[in-house]
């Protein structure tokens, strides 16, 4: 598989992802699943991981208008990679997703919540972080490398 | 090893290990973690009353079955802390100057998710000298211990006491139901209990949640006293809001003067959440958030016993 393939769809997960999670936190908060405080909180511990990930997607979309086609004679990218960065990017958005669900049925306090995304991001965090610079280099970044 | 043997083993396992569990259940000490988590709130709910303008929750004790709370005095001269309490017993209820004792005391045991005979509040003038003591008898009630110290208050006074300033208390008070009642006061007060107990009953069976029905019980029943609480509750106190619910309610039964008077205390709890039960350490307490609601479904409680019990 091409790097630029790859990218194209863990590309549409994670903007798929991203507006998935943050319909259901307020979907969920409508049915009082969160108390209004609670809300806050949640918004305010989301909020930095998704900036992770648009935040790279859209400085990469931005640094690469005027690209149109796939890079002539692009390596491809080795399977090791491909398995990775496919399902750490899946698993870190489900794992986030269950928990919120989780705690707006009150099967998980709101602590509970709290502890469990620091141990999410204590786990996650720094590999997707690698993953997802590694993806969405700006060209000038690969020149650099 | 032969299979009776075996079977006996097993069986005495069994037991042992449920007794265990129960002996553990009812060992406080297990929940420490929750009881520490609401000093916080505590305090909270004294400060926006005003009783935090004295006395401040500073620490518990947890032992097996109990729980003491230490109530310590903001002023550090006996006279000073004399004066400005009197004046918030007198400002709570000026014809019972326990009252106010008895309301914290009663907001404590909820908040703590304990029942009354397993708290005492001690109010400490500092780490040593005790004022009052507060427990629970099972015959009296709420009992208030007040203990006099005798130095410092009549050999040195403090003049700092001139700089007191206080406002006014903002603890709710639960409404009083006047209503003439004639024959005996034992079985007028029989009669009372039971009819507000029937219609109580009948009223919370068809209440619930989305899911659940509300489930009933009553904590205490004596001569003059009935407690209900109610749980698995939604949109009763709060009904604009779908939260979960559960309150608990007093009363209190008094004759006066060929007329009954019959207090009524609310106090209610609220959770986020939809689909399975919250768990109790979950709920906060809706005299801190939602007090004018709180107040205002007692008063449409105190009407609806009152219809009930004149008509």
């Amino acid at each position: 598989m091409s790097e630029t393939i790859l990218r194209n769809k863990i590309s549409k997960f994670i903007l798929i992802s991203n507006a998935v999670l943050f319909v259901t936190i307020i979907i969920l908060y409508l049915f009082n699943g969160f108390l209004p405080d609670e809300f806050t909180v949640l918004i305010a511990l989301i909020s930095p991981v998704t900036a992770v990930y648009i935040g790279a997607l859209v400085k990469y979309a931005i640094e690469n208008k005027n690209v149109i086609d796939n890079p002539p004679n692009e390596k491809p990218v080795n399977q090791l990679y491909v398995t990775i960065s496919y399902w750490s990017i899946p698993f870190h958005f489900s794992s986030i997703f269950i928990i919120i669900v989780l705690k707006a049925i009150n099967l998980m306090t709101f602590e509970e919540l709290k502890i469990s995304f620091s141990i999410i991001e204590t786990f996650f965090g720094a590999y997707v972080g690698y993953i997802v610079s590694s993806l969405f280099k700006t060209p000038d970044e690969k020149k650099e490398d | 090893m032969n299979i009776a043997r075996l079977l006996t083993i097993i069986i005495l396992a069994f037991f042992l290990t449920k007794a265990t569990t129960l002996s553990a259940q009812s060992d406080i000490r297990n929940d420490s973690a929750f009881f520490n988590s609401r000093i916080e709130t505590l305090n909270e709910w004294l400060n926006s009353t005003g009783v935090g303008q004295v006395f401040y929750l500073s620490s518990i004790k947890i032992k097996k079955s109990k729980l003491e709370a230490i109530m310590t005095s903001k002023y550090k001269d006996i006279d000073s802390l004399t004066i400005a309490w009197n004046v918030l017993k007198h400002d709570y209820d000026s014809t019972d100057l326990n009252a106010l004792y008895r309301k914290v005391f009663n907001f404590f045991a909820f908040e703590f998710e304990l029942g009354k005979d397993s708290l005492t509040l001690n109010y400490k003038l500092n780490e040593k000298d005790v004022i009052a003591e507060v427990l629970y008898n099972k015959k009296k009630g709420v009992v208030v211990k007040s203990k006099s110290l005798d130095r410092g208050f009549s050999k040195t006074r403090n003049f700092s006491i001139m700089n007191i300033e206080l406002e006014s208390l903002n603890v709710s008070d639960g409404p009083v139901i006047e209503y003439a009642a004639s024959g005996s006061n034992t079985a007028n007060l029989k009669i009372t209990r039971n009819k507000i107990n029937e219609y109580l009953t009948e009223y919370f069976s068809k209440k619930g949640t989305f899911w659940y029905d509300a489930e009933i019980e009553i904590l205490k029943e004596t001569y003059n006293e009935l407690t209900f609480e109610v749980t698995q509750l939604s949109e009763e106190i709060l009904d604009d809001r779908n939260y979960f619910e559960y309150i608990r309610i007093e009363f209190r039964l008094a004759k006066k003067e060929g007329e009954f008077d019959i207090k009524i205390d609310v106090m209610g709890k609220y959770c986020g959440g939809f689909g399975f039960l919250p768990r109790r350490s979950e709920y906060r307490n809706m005299e801190t958030d939602f007090k004018n609601d709180l107040e205002r479904y007692e008063a449409k409680l105190a009407i609806r016993i009152k219809n009930l019990l004149t008509n």
